[in-house]
Formats: structure tokens, C-alpha cells, sequence
């Protein structure tokens, strides 16, 4: 995170800057050591309940604060998690620092993500995930057969963590061989309808809308009669995929409705985290 | 005082690229607006920023706060600080902060 502040610090105009996160709590800086810590959380504190209550007072996200000074400039750019902080020269030219600002901003974006990923869920005892993983990813997109022989040898409490767990690093795996070159806008419906469903599609009939992803004569649960969501495979997939799309918000992925149940679909809804 | 604050909320949203303007008190009660509907919210917009502006630059120590900008997609307010009031212009899409915020110090004259 200090090198992506220290590429802004050589623009020149450029004081200083720092990184805060959603509560106001400093996680980076190069600002002068003239400010004791305790002033910059103070900053970093109003500058998070300022940018926070925004949003709530305006419903949108807040893209950029540009503050005046007799003695200098503080621009702000709001991170998903956190906010950019630059103190420059009064007279900067902010178009121009955007220029690196901007590119700064989301690879702050990316690394707060990575610092804030959960730690992997804890792997079912005596389950060999990696060894299957790795046949899934080399069958795909013939999965079905290698995630069904595996689901057969699960114990019943086993079945949705392990199930889903696989998903979701074959997912991400998928997500890294074919589509991490491909430019995709952060948003839940496009990474939908331009990874996931793509990605499905090979071994089920999917179509999206919005933030959902229906799946119509399901693989994983034909002929599989249940009183509850059973394919965990699938919700893990997709949402192994969504993760994996730079800039995208932590998404969760859950089966709303599911063809085991009587439904007519399977349905996977994808919804951000924090929501 | 209140007559002329909306005198002045008038001939702020008459210049150029400047869509509408509301005037604030520090409180954030709005004394004068040309908005209509939305002048609390846009008001809140303009005392929250004016306010931090102003405990943040004296954190900083970067001098007192002469203007600021809000930029949400196509929204954008330009936040002027005035010794009882905050100022908040709803700026067009090819508005100047700079160049509005100098027109403003002219509009309230050598005296703000």
C-alpha cells in the first residue's frame, strides 16, 4: 500500500497522502511526520463520517471532495472500504493528479480487498478438496460427473461447506485460466451476464437477470428430490467467479430457489456483502 | 438579514452554469434556497462538507477553508464558507469551481 502512496507523492504538488479505512482508522501514509497520529485519525475519522453521511443523505456514492485552502488542497476519493487522502499545493492541478489518483484509487481498491478477504473457510475433516478440485478444473467444462462422484462420498453434514467450498475455488480458478484478461465492469449484473453466465453455460442452460442467475433443468440436482437448496456446487461457483472480478464488491451467492425443492429453476441470487 | 440571503440565493443561481443555490446556517437550517423540494437535503449536503472543511483544515494545518466540491456521478455542489452561513451551489456539468467561487467572493462583495 506505501509504494501505490509514495507513486502519488511523486507528483509533484503532492504533499503527502494516506489511506483510511470505512471507520476512519489510518491504514497507510506518507504524509510529513509534522502531524502527531492522533490529529490525522481525527482527519481520517471526519473524513469517513463526512463521506459516509453523503451517502446516506444523498443514496449515491461519492466520487470525489475537493477542499479549498488558503495554504493547500485535500482531495478525497472514497475507496469501497476506506478513502484516499491527498494534501496538496493550493494551486494543484487536480485533473491532472487524477491522472495517477485514479489509478492509485483502485489498486487501493483491490489491495483493501485482499486485506479484508475472510480467511478460507475451514475444509470438511478427511475430505480431499485439492485432489478433487483439480480433477474439476481440468474436466471443466465437463464438471458435473467429477463434482457428482465426489458429492456421493460426503457425509450428509458435509455436503453444502464442501460442496460449496469447491465451487467457489473452481470458480476463481476458472475465473484466473480464461476471463482475468478480460476487461469487466464492476457491477454485480454485468460480471453476470459476462462471466458467469459464459462460464455456466458449457454444462447448464443459464440466463441472467440482474443480480440472478437461473439455471433451467439444473445438472446438479436432477432427480435429486429435496426439501432444501441442495446445489452448493453451482452457488459456490458463481460466486468464486464474481469474486475473482477486479473492483467488484464481496459478493455472497445463495440459491433462492432450487428445481430439488418442486421449483422450475435454480435460481442463484448474488448480493453484496455489506448489503 | 433574511431578506437579503434570499436576494443573494437569487442572484447566485442567476450566474452562469450555476443550476440552483441554498443558504445555510451553521445549524443546517436553510434561510434561503432556489431549489424547492430537495433544499434540506441539498443544505445538509453543504453544512456536513462546510463543517468537516473546516475542522479538518484546522487539524491539517492548511489555512482557513476557502471553498470545496462534492462530486457524486453527475451531482456536484460547491460548498462556500461565509462567517454564519454555508453557501451550496448545484453546479452544471461544465460548471468551474474555481472560476464560480471567485464570481461568489465578488457577488457578496470585499466585505465577506
Amino acid at each position: 500500500m506505501e509504494d501505490i502512496l509514495t507513486d502519488i507523492g511523486a507528483v509533484l504538488g503532492v504533499t503527502g497522502c494516506f489511506v483510511c479505512d470505512a471507520e476512519g482508522q489510518i491504514l497507510a501514509s506518507t504524509l510529513p511526520d509534522l502531524l502527531d497520529e492522533g490529529d490525522l485519525s481525527t482527519v481520517s475519522r471526519t473524513i469517513s463520517q463526512t463521506t459516509a453521511g453523503l451517502v446516506t443523505a444523498r443514496r449515491r456514492k461519492v466520487q470525489e471532495i475537493d477542499l479549498l485552502y488558503s495554504e493547500g488542497r485535500l482531495v478525497v476519493k472514497p475507496l469501497r472500504d476506506g478513502c484516499l487522502c491527498v494534501v496538496c499545493t493550493r494551486n494543484m492541478n487536480v485533473p491532472l493528479l487524477n491522472l495517477t489518483v485514479d489509478v492509485a484509487a483502485r489498486k487501493l481498491t483491490e489491495a483493501l480487498k485482499q486485506e479484508k478477504e475472510p480467511p478460507p473457510a475451514p475444509e470438511p475433516e478427511g475430505v480431499p478438496l485439492e485432489e478433487v478440485l483439480h480433477t474439476v478444473v481440468d474436466a471443466y467444462p465437463d464438471v458435473v460427473s467429477p463434482v457428482m462422484d465426489f458429492e456421493q462420498t460426503l457425509a450428509e453434514n458435509d455436503r453444502r461447506t464442501a460442496l460449496n467450498t469447491l465451487g467457489r475455488r473452481a470458480g476463481e480458478m476458472i475465473y484466473q485460466r480464461r476471463y482475468s484478461s478480460m476487461r469487466v465492469p464492476a457491477s454485480i449484473p454485468r460480471g453476470i451476464e459476462l462471466v458467469v453466465g459464459p462460464a455456466v453455460s458449457p454444462f447448464a442452460i443459464a440466463s441472467s437477470q440482474g443480480n440472478r442467475l437461473d439455471v433451467l433443468a439444473c445438472p446438479f440436482c436432477r432427480n435429486l428430490p429435496s426439501p432444501s437448496v441442495r446445489c452448493h456446487f453451482l452457488a459456490g461457483f458463481v460466486q468464486g467467479l464474481l469474486n475473482s472480478i477486479a473492483g467488484l464488491e464481496e459478493v455472497v451467492v445463495t440459491e433462492s430457489l432450487c428445481r430439488a425443492r418442486g421449483e422450475d429453476t435454480c435460481s442463484f441470487e448474488a448480493l453484496a456483502q455489506q448489503s | 438579514m433574511e431578506n437579503s440571503l434570499r436576494t443573494l440565493a437569487d442572484d447566485l443561481a442567476k450566474m452562469t452554469s450555476v443550476e440552483g443555490s441554498v443558504i445555510v446556517a451553521a445549524d443546517g437550517t436553510v434561510v434561503a434556497d432556489t431549489i424547492g423540494g430537495d433544499a434540506e437535503k441539498e443544505g445538509a449536503v453543504a453544512v456536513f462538507v462546510g463543517t468537516a472543511a473546516g475542522l479538518i483544515g484546522s487539524t491539517l494545518a492548511v489555512g482557513t477553508f476557502d471553498w470545496g466540491v462534492v462530486s457524486m456521478s453527475r451531482y456536484r455542489m460547491l460548498i462556500v464558507e461565509q462567517p454564519h452561513y454555508f453557501i451550496g451551489l448545484l453546479l452544471a456539468t461544465k460548471a468551474s469551481p474555481a472560476l464560480l467561487a471567485a464570481q461568489v467572493q465578488e457577488t457578496l462583495g470585499p466585505s465577506a
